[in-house]
């Protein structure tokens, strides 16, 4: 990892709260205790599976959901607290992209009033330059500049995703997170996209959270990888060490289930345990422990520590019986 | 699950078609005019084997599965060509020719489908296991109580623990993939001779997929049925299908075995989707994937000659904006549509 720490979470936990039978108040728990550090330039990828918390946590890096425990530094700063009028000119330094480029685009604005809306809030009043702004980004993400006069309904979803893009890149920000950017698109199409959020993360000097249960685009493009389980992280390390020794073994099941697109890899499914437990009423101990094959009573016990399995890398793992390679 | 099932032995080929498709055409009419969402689709699939019907959004390939059961049914949409099911001794049935009582005879009991999104496809407000045994009242001479026992025995074999428990359960109290093993029990209740699976996993987490296409592939091997496997997923076609049939803009572009598809696609769009396809089976050698410019032309306003050939590198004017090329039979196993499959450039860039 770069030696400068752009996000630095720690303790973070996010809550919900949720109503069952008899109107009783729950709280739901969607991010438990997560530690994590982004360096700066860095791709750090946050996989797992619906539920694991992952797009609460990246809205949460960006406080676009508030935290219920823990802090957040940005470049040093603590962002957690801070009162919304001095938040705003950090708003500029981190942007999203969403996951359906379908749903996130106002249907009744133009395409060169969507991406220029982020300029006109942090106050870019001249709107000469505004015009060349958009122009500029147009440009930079691979559309013409007669598409700034269209509505998005007129446009293809790779092109849609592309304007979601502009729009994010529009203020030169820092810190993007990127909430399944491909996962609506088709391959074709998908893998145009990959190549350019990549080519504008080298040349904007960015930083990317790229969420995604794409595993094959995780292997691709991140130089790190956290995996998230129940609204924890239960790994974290660079994305060969991860993908080549996993540690944990619900990484292991993850890895083994991916259909890989070549008829003769093996593909041998591990078949696990029930099914993933509500997150309102978690196992103790370690979450994944009801449906591990190396659970004993220490798991129940006590839920295990994000800790460091190799000396000397930065592979870390969430288990008290981790694999051994 | 240890072993692909090896049905890409020479044995298969002389196995009776399940299902024949042949010169399938369908026609949807819109305020725009006519467009042909599937044109000139031919396809078999024999007893014991998965054919995969691969493409993006908008290639037809649901369409297909939908005009083969007889559901795409509507003022709109017209369907031409011939649908044979062969489901014994004596002479196929035409299905594009049968009348609605005999089409929904043949429909659950003959051939099923499992639809992608389990949630719409169950009834809501009937409990699971009165699904699984209505299917099974509504095709054979048995009452309620045997047929709801017949549905405790199929819930346990998509492997659901605890059947008579959850047989009682309502939709909505199953997870996802609880959800679709039920739709496979709906589906195969009367042991179907072909099953259509259209995008079965896709709404389902990476590790219930590897659960649910396990289980069609271990079904499939006990039963011996035909599957139609509908998806976009290479990686999915890559661990399930036997053979591919790929399709680009309504039209089935090449078809292959498997194997032959994966090692030495002939169609530069085959070729061009594999290429951008990211692999988390190997490490990456840079950062970039190799796309294909563009995205697949809209149904009505598809180029002229080979719907491909704008996005294609290779596309010859004069030539490939001029005529669509026709499937063109290599040995037994395969055909493409291309003109320029035989040139050299084409079979040197099979590996690239």
């Amino acid at each position: 990892m770069p030696a400068r720490e752009l996000i630095k979470a720690q303790q973070v936990s996010v809550s919900f709260e949720v109503r069952r039978a008899g109107w009783r108040r729950h709280a739901f728990q969607a991010v438990r205790a997560v530690d994590l550090t982004i360096g700066e330039g860095e791709v750090l990828a946050l996989v797992g599976e619906s539920g694991s918390g992952k797009t609460t946590l990246g809205r949460a890096l960006l406080r676009l959901i508030e935290v219920s425990a823990g802090t957040i530094e940005f470049r040093g700063q603590l962002i957690t607290g801070l009162a919304p009028a001095a938040l705003r000119p950090l708003r500029r330094e981190m942007q999203i992209i969403f996951q359906d480029p379908f749903a996130s685009l106002d249907p009744r604005m133009r395409v060169g009033d969507i991406i220029a809306e982020g300029l006109r809030i942090h106050g870019v009043a001249d709107a000469a330059a505004r015009a060349a702004r958009v122009a500029q980004l147009l440009a930079q993400v691979g559309l013409e500049p007669e598409h700034a006069w269209r509505f998005p309904h007129a446009l293809s979803g790779g092109q849609r995703q592309r304007v979601g893009i502009a729009r994010a890149l529009a203020l030169n920000p820092r810190f993007i997170v990127a909430d399944e950017p491909v996962s609506s698109l088709d391959v074709s199409v998908q893998a145009q996209i990959i190549n350019l959020l990549y080519e504008l993360k080298e040349q904007l000097s960015l930083t990317l959270l790229f969420i995604t249960h794409n595993l094959g685009v995780v292997r691709l493009i991140a130089d790190r990888v956290a995996v998230m389980y129940l609204g924890r992280i239960v790994e974290i390390a660079d994305t060969e060490s991860l993908f080549e020794r996993p540690a944990h073994p619900y990484t292991q099941t993850l890895l083994a289930s991916i259909p890989l697109p070549d008829p003769n890899a093996k593909f041998e499914p591990v078949a696990l345990a029930g099914e993933m437990p509500s997150a309102l009423d978690p196992p103790s101990g370690c979450a994944f422990r009801t449906r591990c094959t190396r659970a004993s009573a220490q798991c129940a016990a006590l839920p295990p520590p994000l800790d460091k399995v190799r000396g000397g890398d930065a592979h870390s793992a969430a288990c008290w019986h981790p694999i051994q390679f | 699950m240890t072993e692909r099932m090896p049905n890409r032995d020479a044995a298969v080929l002389n196995l009776p078609n399940v299902l024949e498709v042949r010169g399938l055409n369908v026609h949807i009419a819109t305020d725009d005019g006519e467009l042909c969402a599937v044109a000139d689709a031919a396809f078999s699939v024999r007893d014991g084997e998965t054919l995969a019907l691969v493409g993006e959004s908008g290639a037809g390939k649901s369409m297909t599965a939908l005009a083969v059961m007889r559901l795409a049914q509507s003022a709109a949409i017209r369907v031409s060509g011939e649908i044979l099911l062969r489901t014994g001794e004596g002479e196929p049935l035409n299905l594009l020719a049968l009348n609605a009582p005999a089409i929904r005879a043949v429909r659950g009991r003959l051939a099923s489908m499992v639809f992608q999104e389990p949630m719409t496809s169950l009834n809501p407000v009937l409990r699971v296991g009165d699904q699984i045994a209505e299917a099974i009242v509504a095709h054979e001479a048995i009452g309620w109580p045997a047929a709801r026992a017949r549905a405790l025995d199929l819930l346990r074999l998509v492997g659901i623990a605890d059947a008579p428990a959850r047989s009682r359960t309502f939709p909505h109290e199953l997870s996802g993939g609880m959800r679709q093993r039920v739709m496979i029990a709906i589906a195969l209740a009367c042991r179907p001779r072909l099953l259509i699976a259209d995008e079965p996993t896709t709404a389902l987490d990476v590790t219930v997929q590897a659960q649910v296409l396990a289980l069609i592939r271990s079904l499939q091997k006990e039963l011996g049925m035909a599957v139609l496997f509908i998806t976009h997923d290479l990686g999915v076609v890559a661990q399930i299908a036997d053979r591919v049939a790929v399709m680009y803009a309504g039209r089935i572009v090449e078809e292959a075995p498997v194997r032959d598809l994966f090692a030495a696609p002939r169609h530069p769009y085959t070729q061009g989707l594999l290429r951008s396809m990211p692999n988390a089976g190997r490490a990456a050698r840079s950062h970039r994937i190799a796309p294909i410019p563009g995205s697949m032309p809209s149904l009505a306003r598809l180029p002229l000659g080979c719907a491909f050939h704008p996005r294609c590198e290779r596309a010859e004017p004069g030539r490939c904006d001029a005529g669509v090329p026709a499937l063109e039979a290599i040995g037994d196993l395969r055909a493409v549509r291309c003109w320029r499959w035989r040139e050299p450039a084409l079979a040197a860039a099979e590996n690239g």
